[in-house]
């Protein structure tokens, strides 16, 4: 028997929350499940994830007979360059302080849409020296501007 | 009255009063700014308010919301851009009577009826919610399980357009919340060996990667044609006629507002449309309609901010967060410290009133915002996406980073982000999923109590009187969900 998808999106959907699902199970089967009056700390994880499962198959069926949705294709560059953004600030801000990694974040993000270099440079550095001045000096979070030397 | 005058000894403080006008202050500035919805802002905003007192950080967050409405109606009358989906609507007359030149006519409409609704709004919390939280005082766990199932099955099928997809995605939200060490038997689940996951997974890097992130990137995807305003403001005072025709909508827009927030899933979205479409029908002349009637911006907008005040009701008073906004306001709660529920109005009166009390002051601050400063505001929406969008992306790291000094939950952050991001591209809406994980953890210890002493016997949630009610109510909702006749008129109903 050959399926008619119709639709796509509802598919992809679908299979997306299976596999969430099916994580919930996989991940959660080690954890003691034991009964409905002395439930196990697997209990409910485990009832859960197969309910997902169970509707993410419902959301399948739904691409057999509805009407055609467009999946809009991913723009790489801002995806790219927003992820990358955030990962530098995870990487840097621990070793560099404030000031440089909201500095790189904000260089690098601006990059996401059209950017122009100075224009850039210059709204990277506001950044930086106003989220110091905003959460450092007036909101008193404990965050280190500079990196530690030495 | 003597707790309305505690409320406001509570507020009437010059700190709680600057976080007040500071909170309204930018909420507005963010509502009027492109790419950032309520949801978005909260949740950046959100770990700002950790230094402050509890009441003050709460006081901020309110006023951030109520701030972030008015903003969208401004942008929605001005520009015809809704600056958040309440303010859809708004759109429609709105901007219609602007390019009429009657702009300042339309925002007088939109922040009086805002107004009145808001003061209207305070008031049904400030009576109803005592005797609601008394009330909720006799449940015990049976009837809170059925009370977050109901509450949760509601707000997912209310509110949004594919009920599957809503109940799969707070099912979701729900699994996200196991993660951790469990209280019950200290086991550690999904926590994949990481001592950073043993208290369960946070709040803000979560709302933040399903809300935050996405949306950036999709304004980044579809770059926006923003108008610039060449139409004039006009007067901002209405004649006569106008008022004759926009009180008695903003009357019955307040009313209905009122009504649906305290609905699970109800809250500004819902109420602005339902009263657009009762304004429509009850229009003598209903062509009127989108080509600039008064009604069409006076009752939605009175709709919209009576039922931002009122959805505080069910979360103040039973501790279930009706929508994601109060998700959000739930998450800050905890974070401070705060079980939100029936105790806090008994134990914490000097919180509970001074919320209610700020309430109003927000909404007051927020006329006196709005309207004498309307020419900064325009001017403001001339600031383009490009400058802003990479400062947003720095603030919410610093946001994430703060709470716990972690760069961890800036990666736990991206890799919902990711998962956001693959939601928004395949149409599946993250809400319920936020309202799951907060919700999630209480269903758990409830329903494993409740099951405990009944000895595993499910017909617990079944018997005792209001827990049976609910769970009816819940069995309910989820059979008109697959009843296709049911689900087509609610899809109708959900179009106009």
């Amino acid at each position: 028997m050959r399926l008619n998808i119709r639709n796509r999106r509802p598919l992809y959907a679908g299979l997306f929350v299976i596999a969430i699902g099916l994580a919930g199970v996989y991940f959660g089967s080690g954890l003691k499940f034991g009964r409905a009056a002395a439930m196990g700390p697997g209990f409910l994880p485990i009832v859960c994830s197969w309910l997902i499962v169970a509707l993410g198959g419902i959301i399948v069926a739904k691409s057999l007979h509805e009407d055609v949705e467009i999946i809009e294709p991913p723009v790489p560059r801002p995806v790219f360059m927003i992820f990358l953004a955030i990962g530098l600030f995870a990487l840097l801000i621990d070793r560099a302080g404030l000031g440089i990694t909201v500095f790189s974040t904000v260089f690098v993000a601006s990059y996401a849409g059209r950017a122009k270099l100075l224009e850039t440079l210059i709204l990277a550095l506001v950044g930086a020296a106003a989220s110091a001045i905003v959460f450092v000096v007036l909101l008193g979070l404990p965050l280190q501007v500079w990196p530690e030397l030495g | 009255m003597d707790n309305i005058l505690l409320g406001f000894a509570q507020i009437l403080t010059l700190d709680n009063m600057g976080l007040c006008l500071a909170g309204a202050l930018v909420g507005t500035l963010v509502g009027v700014l492109p790419g950032l919805g309520p949801l978005a802002t909260l949740a950046i905003l959100l770990p700002i308010t950790f230094g402050l007192e509890p009441l003050g950080a709460l006081v901020m967050l309110a006023g951030v919301y109520y701030g972030s409405q008015y903003g969208g109606s401004t942008t929605a009358i001005l520009v015809n851009l809704p600056g958040e989906s309440s303010s859809v609507v708004t759109c429609i007359d709105g901007h219609e009577m602007t390019k009429q030149g009657r702009a300042g006519e339309a925002l007088f409409m939109a922040a009086t009826g805002s107004f009145m609704a808001g003061c209207v709004g305070t008031l049904v919390i400030a009576l109803a919610a005592p005797s609601i939280g008394a009330f909720a005082q006799q449940f015990a766990s049976p009837e809170y399980t059925a009370l977050l199932i109901f509450g949760l099955i509601a707000a997912v099928v209310i509110a949004s357009g594919s009920a599957v997809e809503a109940l799969v995605l707070a099912l979701i939200g729900v699994l996200l919340g196991f993660v951790g060490t469990d209280i019950n038997s200290g086991a550690e689940r999904y926590t994949f060996g990481r001592l950073e996951l043993l208290d369960g997974l946070q709040f803000v890097p979560l709302a933040l990667g399903f809300f935050g992130i996405p949306e950036i990137i999709a304004n980044l995807e579809h770059p926006e044609q923003r108008k610039v305003l060449t139409a004039k403001l006009g007067s901002i005072w209405p004649r006569w006629p106008q008022i004759k025709a926009g009180l008695p909508a903003m009357i019955r827009g307040t009313g209905l507002g009122t009504m649906l927030g305290v609905l699970p899933g109800g809250g500004a979205l819902l109420s602005s449309f339902v009263s657009y479409s009762v304004e429509k029908r009850l229009a003598t002349d209903p062509s009127r309609f989108g080509k600039g009637a008064v009604e069409g911006v006076a009752g939605p907008e009175a709709a919209n901010n009576a039922g931002a005040q009122t959805s505080f009701i069910p979360l103040l008073t039973l501790g279930i967060p009706s929508n994601p906004v109060m998700a959000i306001m739930m998450g800050a709660m905890i974070l401070h410290g705060i079980q939100p529920g029936p105790q806090v109005i008994a134990k914490q009166p000097e919180l509970f009133w001074g919320l209610v009390a700020s309430m109003w002051m927000g909404n007051l601050f927020l006329l006196v915002i709005n309207l004498p400063m309307i020419g900064l505001w325009v001017k403001l929406l001339s600031v383009p996406y490009r400058l802003l969008f990479p400062l947003i992306v720095a603030i919410a790291c610093i946001g994430i980073y703060s709470v716990n000094n972690s760069a961890f939950d800036v990666f736990t952050a991206m890799i919902f982000g990711a998962i956001g991001y693959v939601f928004y591209k395949l149409k599946l809406q993250p809400a319920p999923l936020l309202l799951g994980f907060i919700v999630g953890p209480l269903l758990e210890e409830n329903m494993r109590r409740s099951l405990t002493v009944s000895r595993g016997d499910p017909t617990v949630f079944f018997t005792r009187p209001i827990s049976g009610v609910l769970m009816a109510g819940a069995i309910v909702l989820l059979l008109a969900l697959l009843l296709p006749a049911i689900r087509r008129g609610r899809e109708i109903a959900l179009k106009e």
